[in-house]
């Protein structure tokens, strides 16, 4: 194939053949790989289903008056969360003025339970404060840290409010996931592993 | 593999892939080489169908491991995977896409082969063999569509399960115990999953090993066309690396192709099936690639008849279909050469397309018989007009240069023929024009002007008006005239030879 | 045989895509593999890949036999990766 001419010419086609087959080996390798990380579904665990999540009544809409705060269970047995009427329009609120808002309380740094404060110089409004390391979170807009060591915002607690009855309902938990729960990954099935669910 | 590859294999890896060369017997001609034609995407369609297979095999290998084929936790499980499962919403999409694709790819592999006859002799057996793993495929997708456990793909089954049942005993009984088991959801949703994970698989791949022997054997058939008959088309080239690697480029693109619909059409999981649900669902029909069939099932003579009469009808183009071998012993493999089974295949392929993209329009509607005769034969009536004029055109202006022209061909130039053939059709399209305008016209009086019945007496005003041009024409032509027209104007020469 | 500087620009050009490839191999193993935004984004990146693959394979293979690639085929698969990493930007 390469023979013609002279000594330069098939010492070229050489040359050039063996980058070509090395490229094409590479190539195909990276091929693979690219394919291969697919197999990602095998080894990331993948959870329980979201739909598992229990649906537990937490208050009645007359029992949280402005500023005060009841302390309830969810999503499994042992793990405290939080539920206050904030007196103002919040992020991710319920409730006739939308500022009703639960949050677990396991502190997202190392696991102290966060205290409930009504008024924060970190914060316009109601925050919640960690004890331990100084953590507070603006529980105004989604928990999220103002201050203190906490990476990352508290878990917030999805509610439901029936009109007619008044009553609150925890349906589900946002991300991220409960502090202990493959801590820090957006993947709130994991908030149901590792305990018992909470039934009504 | 000469001499010049010796300077590149003396490193560590040119010594690794001889250890390996030498036990696993890598450089043996295992398959022969192809020929230079062969390097043609045409040629590979059956192969890129295997390719999308192997796709299946993988990412169905992958959802497996998640999906369980009980009625109460069906739909759960493949929720799981789309929410739950890392990429699983990339796993369910490729794999109902490439599902699509693979079934596409056998239909057009199978229309490829029919218009370049590789049924003739030697490969009569391939065809067949072929023509199993074709329905082996559209098992594949009828048990498949089964398994999410939706409103849509009960329901579609349920049509499907219900035409087996009225197949004649006792292949109805055998049949609908193979498929459904002993009665109730959960014995249905278990055999089908069996069968689509292991034994259509498994039956696919046997098969599979039998046709790609039989190609080794046989070699890649060779092409019709004529242009490549120069000694260059035939020069062998070595299956490794050459033609492995285009088979890469070409499974690749196919890959990336599959990846850009995956992603132009992200798939969302229809609702849960219940029994409620179901209820409210009456436009029930099956996947696209099953629709010509429900369509046809659909027209009312039909309907009355019965579904073993039209079932029967079914199930007689598909024995056709795997016996044409038999029915095609022609020696004459050029497509120039074949105008009857080219017209017929032609018409095969519109008929399919029409009564599928038909079936779309009118869904749970029943057809009446004479719009079904209208569309049917009015595709049919086009398609043969369209092929055996381009025959006789392609084969007026090219005599002489295509050499020795079968007697077949001659008798298709041959002006009576035509004529008489011109007439018959234009009688037929007249009739039905005619009559279409009338009921149209009818029904656009009684019912008032919906844009529809419009559009269709436009159009069957339209066809009447041609063919009464087209008959004016062809009276003049047989000269009823003087001739004093013909002599003048040259351009109505073009094909007719009296 | 094809010129020196014709080689030369097939040289950068198989270069490029085994880059284009790299990268997309590590940004597929680095994304976050739950969530609809990410599955997108695989299957384009996997795209790329494959395309690049095909590209690389066209001009080996050709190139090893001593023709040349048919220029039409090289810009259009170029344009195609080109295309795909845009997608890959705007998901």
């Amino acid at each position: 194939m390469g023979q013609d001419g002279g000594r330069d010419q098939s010492e070229d086609e050489v040359s050039r053949r063996s980058f070509l087959k090395r490229s094409l080996g590479l190539a195909v390798v990276f091929v693979v790989a690219g394919i291969a990380a697919v197999t990602k579904s095998l080894w990331t665990p993948s959870g329980a289903p979201t739909g598992a999540f229990p649906k537990i009544k937490v208050a009645n809409i007359t029992d949280l008056q402005a500023n005060g705060y009841v302390t309830f269970d969810y999503p499994l047995v042992g793990e405290s969360n939080m539920i206050a009427k904030l007196g103002e329009a919040a992020t991710g609120g319920v409730g006739p003025d939308g500022d009703v808002v639960a949050f677990s309380i396991i502190c997202q740094h190392l696991g102290c339970i966060v205290g409930y404060e009504a008024s924060n110089s970190h914060t316009p409004g109601p925050a919640g404060a960690c004890p331990c390391h100084g953590s507070v979170y603006d529980l105004v807009h989604g928990a999220k840290v103002v201050a203190g060591p906490a990476p990352r915002p508290l878990p917030q607690v999805v509610l439901q409010f029936d009109e007619a009855t008044g009553d609150i309902y925890a349906v589900g938990m946002g991300p991220p996931t409960i502090f202990g729960h493959n801590t820090g990954s957006p993947d709130v099935s994991y908030d149901l592993q590792g305990g018992t669910p909470v039934t009504q | 593999m000469g001499e010049e590859g010796d300077e590149e294999h003396d490193g560590a890896l040119g010594r690794v892939a001889r250890w390996f060369d030498a036990r696993l017997g890598l450089s043996y001609e295992f398959l022969r080489p192809a020929p230079q034609y062969a390097i043609n995407p045409f040629y590979w369609l059956g192969a890129l169908a295997v390719v999308a297979f192997v796709i299946q095999s993988v990412s169905g290998m992958l959802m497996m491991l998640y999906y369980v084929p009980d009625p109460s936790q069906a739909y759960q499980s493949t929720q799981f995977i789309f929410q739950n499962v890392s990429y699983g919403t990339f796993l369910e999409t490729v794999h109902l896409y490439t599902a699509y694709a693979m079934i596409l790819l056998v239909f057009l592999h199978m229309m490829r082969g029919y218009f370049v006859s590789v049924h003739k002799k030697p490969r009569e057996l391939m065809w067949m063999t072929g023509m199993l793993m074709g329905f082996v495929t559209l098992g594949l997708g009828f048990t498949g569509y089964l398994l999410p456990w939706t409103v849509v793909s009960k329901s579609a089954t349920d049509v499907g399960a219900g035409m087996i049942s009225a197949l004649p005993q006792p292949l109805s009984n055998f049949l609908s115990f193979l498929v459904v088991g002993a009665g109730g959801d959960a014995a249905e949703l278990l055999r089908f999953f069996d069968l689509h994970v292991i034994v259509l698989p498994a039956i696919l791949l046997v098969l599979l090993v039998v046709k790609m022997y039989m190609l080794e054997a046989h070699g890649i058939s060779e092409p019709v066309t004529g242009k490549n008959d120069a000694d260059k088309g035939r020069k062998l080239i070595p299956i490794f690396p050459n033609v492995t690697f285009y088979l890469a480029e070409l499974a690749t693109l196919f890959g990336a192709a599959m990846m850009l619909f995956s992603v132009l059409f992200p798939l969302v999981l229809q609702p849960a099936y219940t029994a409620t649900a179901a209820s409210h669902y009456t436009s029930q029909q099956p996947d696209w690639y099953f629709l010509w069939i429900y369509q046809l099932l659909k027209i009312s003579a039909f309907e009355t008849a019965g579904l073993p009469v039209a079932l029967t009808a079914v199930t007689l183009i598909f024995v056709l279909l795997l016996l044409l071998p038999f029915l095609d012993r022609g020696k004459v493999r050029r497509i120039s050469q074949r105008p009857l089974y080219v017209t017929v295949g032609l018409v095969l392929v519109a008929e399919i397309v029409v009564l599928t993209i038909w079936g779309y329009l009118t869904p749970g509607e029943v057809i009446p018989d004479e719009q079904a005769a209208l569309v049917l034969g009015g595709t049919a009536l086009a398609v043969v007009v369209i092929s055996l004029l381009s025959y006789r055109l392609v084969l007026g202006r090219l005599v002489g240069r295509l050499g020795t022209v079968s007697p077949q061909g001659s008798a298709i130039r041959s002006s009576g023929i035509w004529t008489a053939a011109a007439f018959s059709f234009l009688l037929g399209l007249g009739a039905l024009a005619m009559g279409s305008a009338v009921n149209s016209f009818t029904g656009l009086v009684s019912t008032g002007g919906a844009m529809g019945s419009w559009a269709y007496l436009a159009g069957a005003s339209g066809i009447l008006a041609a063919a009464m041009l087209a008959t004016a024409y062809l009276l003049y032509r047989v000269d009823l005239g003087t001739g004093a027209v013909k002599r003048r104007i040259r351009a109505f020469e073009v094909g007719w030879r009296e | 045989m094809s010129a020196r500087n014709e080689w030369g620009s097939t040289k950068i050009l198989v270069l490029l895509l085994l880059a284009v490839q790299a990268v997309t191999v590590v940004f597929a193993w680095l994304l976050n593999p739950l969530g609809p935004k990410s599955e997108t984004e695989y299957a384009l990146l996997l795209a790329v890949d494959l395309v690049a693959f095909a590209l690389i394979s066209y001009v080996g293979r050709l190139g090893g036999s001593g023709k040349d690639p048919r220029e039409s085929y090289v810009l259009a698969g170029s344009a195609v990766v080109l295309f795909f990493m845009f997608l890959v930007l705007l998901a």
